[in-house]
């Protein structure tokens, strides 16, 4: 959890073009299609689904607006087997049984009611969210969901809807402020139509060169312009061959940052080859990128 | 003096809900999955963020309708023909009954459609318009050494192409187009007529022994109500009898069709 000190920021958004304007003064060139669905979503109060490729910015794109909001990001990171006692809730089962032990020793009676009570709940990042009793609510990222198994969809779905989470021993909680949620996937598995029914959905497409390069521009300023734009083109490039694991957004900032650390100017064949690691990350896709560099290298140059 | 927002937006005076509806009941038939929500999501965001422009009606309404990144292209095309291209045409009979355009299932243009004969530029296939309803464009200025008669090339349908095909090649969809098909043609198989005999409103005779029955309630007075009778068509007699062993696999299936269509 990682709250913002940006005070001046914490007004609301009030169109999709105000929300890029705010997008882009935090750094975050985000086009129309993102821009109309962060806005719907926070007027319709509806969780928004981002999909797309890895590296594309989704995870970015919701750090950006909780800045944006001036509001605290809770983040959920999604990995197999996720369930509920770390996404919604526990119980501290050592203060129950210590209770009881003291219960014990003093002599008392203790009913279940007293051993299931608020006292003895963890709050997990879920639950957090919904109990939080600020002016502005929380943003929920419940990022890469499709690493999570299906029933933990499931467990999801009474929060995106009703943005309440059901303790079976108290009772409802109920956010007063229902938070807000942005929800990423990289598509590695298709997700349920019930969760997909909740939540507004945007795929994010791999921005083309130009918009990569305005991007670059922003992101490492060190970089010169003749620099920028041939390593857009080449990551491009290495887009379009046969690799496993096409480079996204993130890898393209990673290179130039890379090569302008290492003081290029232009794109050398020594220079690409020996930072190739921040563009491709398995030792096929390195291979294949070796075999076509001369092409590509040459397309990027012209 | 500057126009107010609210003049500006490209839905003034639309019934948001018929939009959404219409459109995703568009999206629907084209094959992508909309649920009734989603319609009421688009017409809460119509109204929270007026558009001013077609682009910004189009990504609310992606937004909200559509929730599965294969559909996009779908939604694509529905858009594009409802909003971008000239598809409704401001004649009535267009807008009463649609142009007769890609809607149901667009089949990709070119390779499969009957070309007329005639002398033909290359690029000539994609200006001449509808082939069966315009004269086949001939030209006889251009005489360059290149340009060749070419015969008419009558292509063959859809399913007539299926006849060369073995049934054993034959996929899911092809075999069950084959039972339907199958299926519309039994009610034209022959029907030859019995000796037995059936009341009817078009039977050419008068059947007696009701007309008589019916006379009671007139007195026995016949004329006012006569009763026909017809012969009995029954269908022709069939006895199928179908190898399914397992030398005749790659027929059973085509074959199995034909005996339910029989049934």
């Amino acid at each position: 959890m990682s709250p913002s000190n940006d005070e001046d920021a914490a007004l609301p958004l009030t169109s999709a073009d105000d929300v890029r304007a705010r997008f882009d003064e935090h750094d975050y060139l985000a086009d129309q299609g993102l821009s109309t669905s962060v806005f719907l979503a926070l007027r319709l109060g509806m969780p928004l689904l981002l999909e797309g490729e890895p590296g594309v910015g989704k995870t970015a794109a919701a750090r950006v607006l909780a800045s944006c909001l001036g509001v605290p990001l809770v983040r959920l990171q999604c990995y197999e087997g996720l369930s509920a006692a770390e996404a919604l809730y526990e119980w501290n089962y050592q203060r129950q049984l210590l209770a009881i032990r003291l219960a014990e020793s003093h002599g008392e009676r203790l009913t279940e009611a007293d051993l299931f009570s608020e006292e003895y709940l963890i709050e997990r990042p879920v639950l957090r969210c919904v109990r939080y009793d600020g002016p502005n609510p929380p943003l929920l990222l419940v990022d890469e969901i499709d690493r999570a198994d299906d029933a933990f969809e499931a467990l999801l779905l009474e929060v995106l809807g009703e943005g309440s989470v059901t303790v079976p021993e108290i009772g409802t909680f109920t956010a007063v402020h229902p938070p807000i949620v942005v929800l990423t996937s990289n598509r590695s598995r298709d997700l349920h139509d019930a969760l997909r029914r909740r939540c507004l959905y945007h795929w994010l497409e791999y921005p083309e060169p130009e918009r990569v390069c305005a991007i670059l521009r922003r992101t490492v300023p060190a970089a010169n312009e003749d620099l920028i734009s041939s390593a857009a083109q080449f990551v491009g490039r290495v887009r379009a061959l046969e690799v496993d694991k096409p480079p996204g957004m993130a890898e393209a900032i990673n290179w130039v940052a890379a090569l302008s650390a290492l003081g290029a100017t232009e794109l050398m064949r020594e220079t690409v080859v020996a930072t190739l690691g921040a563009v491709v990350k398995t030792v096929d896709d390195r291979e294949t990128v070796l075999a076509g560099l001369d092409a590509v290298l040459h397309d990027s140059a012209s | 003096m500057t126009v107010p927002a609210e003049y500006l937006t490209l839905l003034r005076g639309v019934d948001r809900a018929a939009l959404a509806a219409a459109f995703g009941d568009r999206l629907r038939r084209a094959g992508g999955s909309v649920p009734t929500t989603a319609m009421a999501d688009l017409c809460e965001a119509l109204g929270v963020l007026p558009p001013a422009r077609v682009d910004d009606l189009y990504w609310s309404m992606r937004v909200t309708l559509v929730r599965r990144q294969p559909d996009l292209e779908i939604f694509d095309r529905v858009f594009a023909t409802a909003f971008l291209g000239p598809e409704q045409g401001i004649d009535l009979h267009a807008r009463r009954h649609g142009v007769p355009g890609p809607e149901p299932a667009p089949l990709p243009p070119g390779p499969l459609a009957s070309v007329p004969g005639g002398r033909r530029r290359p690029d000539e296939a994609a200006e001449s318009g509808l082939p069966w309803n315009t004269l086949p464009r001939t030209t006889a200025e251009q005489e360059t050494p290149d340009d060749t008669m070419l015969l008419p090339e009558l292509l063959p349908s859809a399913l007539s192409g299926h006849a060369e095909t073995s049934f054993d090649e034959f996929d899911d969809e092809q075999l069950a187009a084959l039972g339907r098909w199958l299926e519309r043609a039994t009610p034209r198989w022959p029907v030859r007529k019995s000796r037995r005999v059936r009341a009817g409103r078009r039977g050419e005779r008068i059947a007696l022994r009701q007309s008589i029955a019916a006379s009671r309630r007139t007195g026995w007075e016949p004329l006012l109500d006569l009763r026909r009778q017809r012969r009995v068509e029954s269908p022709r007699s069939l006895t199928l009898v179908t190898d399914v062993s397992a030398s005749m696999q790659s027929y059973s299936a085509a074959y199995l069709h034909l005996m339910r269509a029989f049934a």
